[in-house]
C-alpha cells in the first residue's frame, strides 16, 4: 500500500549528493526540488461515493542557469537526479546560438538557508479514517438537499495532500517542507420547471487538524451556505447590464484584489502591463492600502520559505493609494536591484518556480456596511464570486453567485448569474468607501499552466456609479 | 534524441496492475498506463528565456470489488510501484459503499482501428533547438509586423503520448502520438494606454505550424487593439474569433455547449439540452460533432481513456441536436452506448465526459469575410472571464477583450470596458455565418462565426 518515504531527510540526501556531481560544475546557479506526496480525493455526491482515489507521487527536478540562460528538467523518481541536471543543462544550451536570448545578469543574492518547515500540530489528515472524511462529505451532500428541495444534483469534494518537498541548491540552501493541505468544495444544482440555477462553496487550508477542519467548517453551516446560493439563484431576479453603484463584499474584494491588481504587480507581468510607469503614482484614494503577505490567519497562499529558498517578507502593492512595490523572485529582483519579496512558488516538481501570490487583501477601514450602502439609491452587493480574470490592460472580469439589489441604500431581491468587469486604473479610483469587516476567500489561482493555492480577502468596498460594469442577465 | 516506443514498458505495467488486482481479490480491474514525454521552449517580453524539457509516466488502477469501486496512481511504471497502486485501489474500493448503478467496465468491442496521421516521426523527433528556433521566427515575425509590438510571451511545445488501456473485460489496447503546439500574446502600447495580450495559437500532428504567420496574426489584432474607438451598448453583430469560440475553458462554444452536450450532465439533471434530441436547438447554419477519427488532428485518437473505441458521433446536424457524449458509466444510466468520450482528471483520477475533438463543420470564409457586410458590431478576439459562465443555465456575461469594434465592415480600432451577455440557447438560434478559417485548438476545431443582435454593454 501507498506510504510515504520513512525519512524526509533521505530525500533531501539524494538531492545533496547530486549536487556533489560532476554535472553541476561550471553552471551559475542550480537548484534541485524532490517530492514524495500522497494526495487524496473523495467525491461524494447526494446519490452516495462518487470516488474515492489515493496518488502517489515522488520525483524531482533541477533548474539550471547556464550562461545567463534557464533550463528545466523533471523526472519521476529519486534514483537519478545527477542525470536531471544534465538533462536542464542540456535544455539551457539549447539557447546558446539563440539571437533572441535573454540574458540573466546575476540573481538577487540571499543568504542560504537550512529550515525544516513542520506541518501542523494535531493529527496529521492522512491518519484520519477515509470512512469519517466520506462520512462528512456525505452529510453536506445530504443537509444541502434537505435544505433546499429544489437541488437535483450535489456533488462534495475533498482533495488533501500530505507528505515531504525538498529544495537544495548549490548556494548551500536546504529545505525540508512536511506538507499537510486540504481543499474542499462543495456544488450543487437546483431545478425548477426549466430553469437550472448552480451554486457552489470552496475553502482550504494549509496544516489544519482535522478537529479544527471540523470545527471551522462544520457540515450543517456549509450545506446552509450551499442551500441559500441555490435558493438566492433560483429565486433571483435578473441582472439589469450596465454600470450601477456596488458594494462587493470581502470575497470579491479579494478577487478584485487578487485578479485586478495582484496580477499587475508580478514583475513578469508588471513591464507588459498597464501598471508600468505608475510606480510611486497615485493609483487610488489615501484610504486604500492592498497587501501581499505569506502568514495571514487561515490563508491558504501561506508558506514562511518559497521555492527558491526565499524567506518571504509582507509586500505592499498600494500604499495608501499609492502603487508601490512589485511581488518579484530571485530573478526579477536582481533585474529591479530589490530585496526579493519570497513570491517564487511552484505547482509541483514538475514546474519551475515563478512569481506568484500568496495571501492577497485589501487592508480594511472603518465604515460599516449600512454606511457603505447608504446614499445608494439603485446598484448591486456582490456576496461571492464564480471565479474571475484579468488582463494586462488592468481590465477585470469577475462572476458572481450571491448578488442582491440596492435599493434606497438596503439591500433588496436576490440576482441571479451576475457579472461584473472594469478597468482596475479607472475602478481603483473610485471607491467611495472602505468597510470595516474583514473575510478570506481560497482559491486555485492559474497563471503558465500552474495552479496555486492563494487567498484572497479585504472589507467591503464601495465604488461609485461608473466603476463597475454589470453584465445583465436573462 | 532517439524516438521512444514505451510499449513493452506499458504493457508489462498493464499486466502487473490487473494481476496484482486480481490478487488482491477485486472482481474486476482496469488499468491505464502512460509515458508522456514534453519539451517546451517559453519567451517572455521578445526574448526565450527558458526551456523544459519532462517525462512523466503512471498508471491508474480502477478496480471493482462487487460493486464498490476504488481508484489509485501512481507515478511509476516498476513492477513494486504498481503492485502497490493495484493493492491501493483494492483497499479504497473495500472501504466504499456499493454503487447501485454500477454496470462493470467497458466490453471489448472488437479490434480499435487506429487513426491516421496522429504519430509523425517528424514531430517525436523534433529537438529544444528547433523548439527555439521556431520560436524565434514567431516573435521576429510579430515584432517586425510594427514596431509598437511586444511579445508578452509565447511557448512552442512538442509532447509525445504512449497509452494503453487493458481490462478483466476484454479490452487491451494501445496507442502513441505526438502533438507540436505553439501560442503567441502579443501586446501593442505601453503602461495605461497598454493592449490586451492578443493570442494567437494552433496545434497540429505535423511539422506545418506557420509561426510566421502565427506571429504576424497576434501582432496584427494588437496593432488594431491600439487604435481606441468608442464602443456603444445595444444589440449588434458579433464575429467571434476561433480562439473565443474554443481556446480551453474561456472559449464559448467549447465550454458551454459542449457541457451541455455531454451525456453525464444530462443524466446529472445539468444540461439545458436534456430531453431536447430532435428539436431545433440553432439556425440551421450549425453542424457539430465530435470527430475523433479526423486524420492529423490533435484531438484525434482511437480510443477513450476506458479503452473505449472512439467514433464520429453527430451532436447538432442543420441545427437540430442529434445525441449527447457519453462514457460508460453514465451511458449506462442513461439508457445509451458510450461513444468513447470518457477522459479521466489527472489529478482526482474521475472520469468525465469530455469532447475528444469537437468539430464545428466550417464554410470557406474568413473572420475578415465574416466582417465585410457588417455595417456596426464588434469583433470579439477573446472572451475575458468566459469560463466564468454558467454551465447549466448557459448564461454568459465576459469582456470582449481583445474586443474590436467594426464598422461598415472594417476593424476601426480596439474597445475597453465593453461586456457581451446572454444565453447559450439564444445564441445558437443567432448563428449567422460559420467561418472556414479553422483553428485546431487541441481537443476542438473551431472556425470564426457570426451571431446576430447580441447584446452588448459598456460603462
Amino acid at each position: 500500500l501507498f506510504s510515504l518515504t520513512a525519512e524526509g531527510n533521505a530525500l533531501l540526501d539524494a538531492l545533496l549528493r547530486a549536487l556533489d556531481s560532476r554535472y553541476s560544475e561550471g553552471l551559475d546557479h542550480v537548484e534541485l526540488r524532490g517530492s514524495d506526496l500522497i494526495r487524496t480525493y473523495i467525491s461524494m455526491t447526494d446519490s452516495g461515493t462518487d470516488t474515492l482515489m489515493h496518488r502517489r507521487e515522488v520525483g524531482h527536478s533541477s533548474r539550471v542557469l547556464n550562461d545567463g540562460s534557464w533550463g528545466f528538467a523533471a523526472a519521476d523518481g529519486l534514483r537519478k537526479p545527477a542525470e536531471s541536471i544534465a538533462a536542464a543543462e542540456r535544455a539551457a544550451r539549447a539557447f546558446s546560438t539563440s539571437r533572441r536570448r535573454s540574458e540573466v545578469a546575476a540573481l538577487a543574492p540571499v543568504k542560504p538557508v537550512d529550515k525544516a518547515i513542520d506541518k501542523s500540530k494535531g493529527a496529521p489528515l492522512s491518519q484520519v479514517d477515509p470512512h469519517e472524511k466520506m462520512d462528512y462529505l456525505a452529510d453536506i451532500c445530504k443537509s444541502t438537499v434537505r435544505k433546499e428541495p429544489r437541488v437535483v444534483s450535489c456533488r462534495c469534494e475533498y482533495t488533501e495532500v500530505c507528505g515531504t518537498r525538498t529544495l537544495a541548491t548549490n548556494e548551500g540552501t536546504t529545505v525540508r517542507w512536511d506538507v499537510s493541505l486540504v481543499y474542499m468544495k462543495a456544488s450543487a444544482t437546483g431545478k425548477s420547471g426549466a430553469f437550472l440555477g448552480s451554486g457552489r462553496e470552496e475553502v482550504g487550508y494549509v496544516g489544519i487538524s482535522w478537529d479544527r477542519l471540523l470545527r471551522k467548517q462544520d457540515p450543517e453551516l456549509v450545506a446552509h451556505r450551499l442551500a441559500m446560493k441555490i435558493r438566492h439563484q433560483m429565486d433571483g431576479v435578473s441582472c439589469k447590464g450596465g454600470s450601477f453603484p456596488c458594494v462587493l463584499g470581502p470575497k470579491v474584494t479579494g478577487m478584485l484584489a487578487h485578479e485586478a491588481l495582484g496580477h499587475l504587480s508580478e514583475a513578469d507581468y508588471f513591464a507588459a502591463g498597464a501598471f508600468n510607469g505608475l510606480a510611486g503614482r497615485q493609483v487610488a484614494p489615501e484610504s486604500v492600502t492592498m497587501i501581499d503577505s505569506p502568514r495571514i490567519r487561515d490563508g491558504f497562499g501561506n508558506i514562511r520559505v518559497d521555492d527558491e529558498g526565499v524567506i518571504p517578507r509582507t509586500t505592499v502593492l498600494i500604499d495608501r493609494g499609492t502603487l508601490s512595490e512589485q511581488l518579484t523572485n530571485r530573478e526579477w529582483a536582481g533585474r529591479l536591484g530589490t530585496k526579493p519579496t519570497g513570491n517564487a512558488r511552484a505547482e509541483s516538481f514538475r514546474m519551475p518556480p515563478i512569481i506568484r501570490m500568496r495571501n492577497t487583501y485589501f487592508a480594511k477601514g472603518d465604515m460599516g456596511l449600512d454606511e457603505l450602502l447608504e446614499g445608494k439609491k439603485t446598484g448591486y452587493y456582490c456576496g461571492d464570486v464564480r471565479g474571475g480574470e484579468s488582463e494586462a490592460n488592468s481590465s477585470f472580469q469577475v462572476g458572481i453567485q450571491d448578488c442582491f439589489e440596492i435599493r434606497n441604500g438596503e439591500l433588496g431581491n436576490p440576482v441571479r448569474d451576475a457579472a461584473m468587469s472594469g478597468v482596475a486604473l479607472r475602478a481603483l479610483k473610485m471607491i467611495d468607501g472602505v468597510g470595516s469587516e474583514f473575510g478570506i476567500e481560497s482559491s486555485y489561482c492559474g497563471k503558465k499552466g500552474q495552479d496555486m493555492e492563494t487567498s484572497d480577502g479585504g472589507p467591503h468596498l464601495g465604488f461609485r456609479k461608473g466603476a463597475i460594469l454589470f453584465g445583465g442577465s436573462t | 534524441m532517439p524516438t521512444f516506443d514505451g510499449r513493452p514498458v506499458i504493457e508489462d505495467a498493464l499486466s502487473t496492475a490487473i494481476s496484482q488486482g486480481l490478487s488482491a481479490g477485486c472482481s474486476e480491474v482496469e488499468a491505464f498506463a502512460s509515458s508522456v514525454r514534453v519539451k517546451q521552449v517559453l519567451a517572455e517580453h521578445g526574448v526565450c528565456s527558458s526551456s523544459k524539457a519532462s517525462r512523466e509516466y503512471g498508471v491508474f488502477v480502477r478496480v471493482a470489488v462487487g460493486k464498490r469501486v476504488g481508484v489509485s496512481f501512481v507515478n511509476s511504471l516498476a513492477p513494486l510501484d504498481v503492485r502497490d497502486c493495484s493493492r491501493q485501489a483494492a483497499r479504497n474500493a473495500n472501504m466504499r459503499s456499493e454503487d447501485a448503478s454500477w454496470n462493470g467496465f467497458p466490453a471489448a468491442r472488437g479490434r480499435s482501428s487506429s487513426v491516421r496521421g496522429i504519430l509523425d516521426a517528424s514531430v517525436e523527433n523534433l529537438e529544444m533547438s528547433d523548439l527555439v528556433e521556431s520560436c524565434e521566427t514567431l516573435i521576429d515575425a510579430s515584432a517586425d509586423f510594427h514596431r509598437s509590438v511586444t511579445v508578452a510571451s509565447a511557448t512552442v511545445e512538442v509532447r509525445d503520448t504512449s497509452r494503453g488501456v487493458r481490462n478483466t473485460s476484454g479490452v487491451n489496447v494501445f496507442s502513441r502520438d505526438a502533438m507540436l503546439s505553439a501560442h503567441c500574446y502579443c501586446v501593442g502600447g505601453k503602461g495605461s494606454r497598454v493592449t490586451p495580450e492578443c493570442g494567437e495559437g494552433g496545434a497540429s500532428r505535423r511539422t506545418d505550424i506557420d509561426f510566421e504567420s502565427l506571429g504576424e496574426s497576434a501582432a496584427e489584432i494588437a496593432v488594431l487593439s491600439s487604435k481606441r474607438a468608442q464602443p456603444s451598448a445595444g444589440e449588434f453583430d458579433i464575429v467571434f474569433s476561433p480562439f473565443a469560440l474554443g481556446y480551453a475553458d474561456g472559449g464559448l462554444v467549447r465550454s458551454i455547449l459542449g457541457s451541455a452536450l455531454s451525456g453525464e450532465n444530462v443524466v446529472r439533471g445539468k444540461s439545458f439540452f436534456a430531453g431536447r434530441v430532435g428539436d431545433r436547438v440553432s439556425s440551421d447554419t450549425l453542424t457539430v460533432r465530435d470527430n475523433p477519427r479526423a486524420a492529423g488532428r490533435c484531438g484525434s485518437r482511437p480510443f477513450d481513456d476506458e479503452g473505449v473505441p472512439t467514433d464520429r458521433t453527430e451532436l447538432i446536424k442543420s441545427g437540430v441536436l442529434r445525441g449527447f457524449l457519453w462514457d460508460s458509466s453514465s451511458a449506462s444510466i442513461g439508457g445509451a452506448r458510450s461513444t468513447g468520450n470518457a477522459r479521466r482528471d489527472p489529478w482526482s483520477g474521475a472520469l468525465a465526459v469530455r469532447p475528444n475533438n469537437m468539430e464545428v463543420v466550417p464554410s470557406k470564409l474568413s473572420w475578415r469575410e465574416l466582417c465585410e457586410d457588417v455595417r456596426s458590431g464588434y469583433l470579439v478576439w477573446a472572451c475575458q472571464g468566459g469560463h466564468t459562465s454558467n454551465l447549466e443555465t448557459g448564461n454568459f456575461s465576459f469582456v470582449a477583450n481583445p474586443g474590436l469594434m467594426i464598422r461598415n465592415g472594417e476593424v476601426v480600432g480596439g474597445v475597453r470596458g465593453t461586456m457581451v451577455s446572454g444565453n447559450m440557447v439564444d445564441l445558437l438560434g443567432k448563428v449567422d455565418l460559420v467561418g472556414g478559417d479553422v483553428r485546431d485548438l487541441g481537443d476542438c476545431l473551431m472556425p470564426s462565426m457570426r451571431f446576430g443582435d447580441v447584446r452588448v454593454y459598456t460603462g
